[in-house]
């Protein structure tokens, strides 16, 4: 899985703590989501797009051979 | 409120476990092997349970939860992990006072010394699976 959550989290200025904050999670949830190595509720997903005004689909891919 | 709580209740409890554990040094006797044993292994399982502690704290302190989806679904994959840990660890107890015990004429464990192994080690196991998954995203 990839994300763009780094990419937009720098759009908006934001450090991976005032990510965290804004989505109630800790901020290596964050990190490990910016990574890719975790898979997020559909809830957290939302939550994680909602605060980088993004969609979840936008947000969130799988390279084809995976 | 209630995440500070939880973390004062146990900072209480492992607070108390080493008071437990440091009187127990001072009393009187003589200290053998499984006597240290006994002590060694709380001991990593408060300074186990301290860590975990301050971790938490330090996310409260920042504004931020003590736990989220993630820690919370690592922390029972470390319970069901520790739980087999557990099923091994009784089955290693019962082989060690078969194979060891009575046929190479090592010391027998009775069955206080078998449920202390069985406690601390899987607490043990408990933590150190903690610690492992918590330091990888997830955990398939």
């Amino acid at each position: 899985m990839r994300t763009r959550i780094k990419e937009l989290r720098a759009r908006y200025d934001l450090t991976q703590e005032d990510l965290a904050r804004k989505v109630g999670v800790r901020r290596e949830t964050i990190l490990f989501l910016e990574k890719g190595t975790y898979n997020p509720s559909l809830k957290l997903a939302y939550d994680v797009a909602k605060a980088l005004h993004s969609s979840i689909d936008e947000l969130f891919f799988f390279d084809d051979e995976s | 409120m209630k995440e500070k709580m939880s973390i004062v209740a146990g900072a209480g409890i492992a607070v108390l476990l080493l008071v437990i554990v440091v009187l127990y040094l001072l009393g009187p006797g003589t200290i053998e092997l499984y006597d240290v044993a006994l002590i060694i292994v709380p001991l990593i399982l408060v300074v186990g349970a301290i860590t975990f502690l301050w971790d938490r704290l330090k996310n409260v302190r920042a504004g931020l939860p003590s736990a989220d989806e993630r820690s919370k679904k690592l922390h029972w994959k470390a319970g069901a992990y520790a739980y087999i840990a557990t099923i091994w660890i009784a089955i290693g107890t019962m082989w060690y006072n078969i194979i060891f015990a009575e046929n190479l004429g090592y010391p027998e464990l009775n069955a206080g010394q078998v449920v202390a192994v069985i406690v601390l080690l899987s607490g043990m196991a408990w933590f150190a699976l903690q610690f492992y998954f918590m330091k990888h995203g997830d955990i398939e």
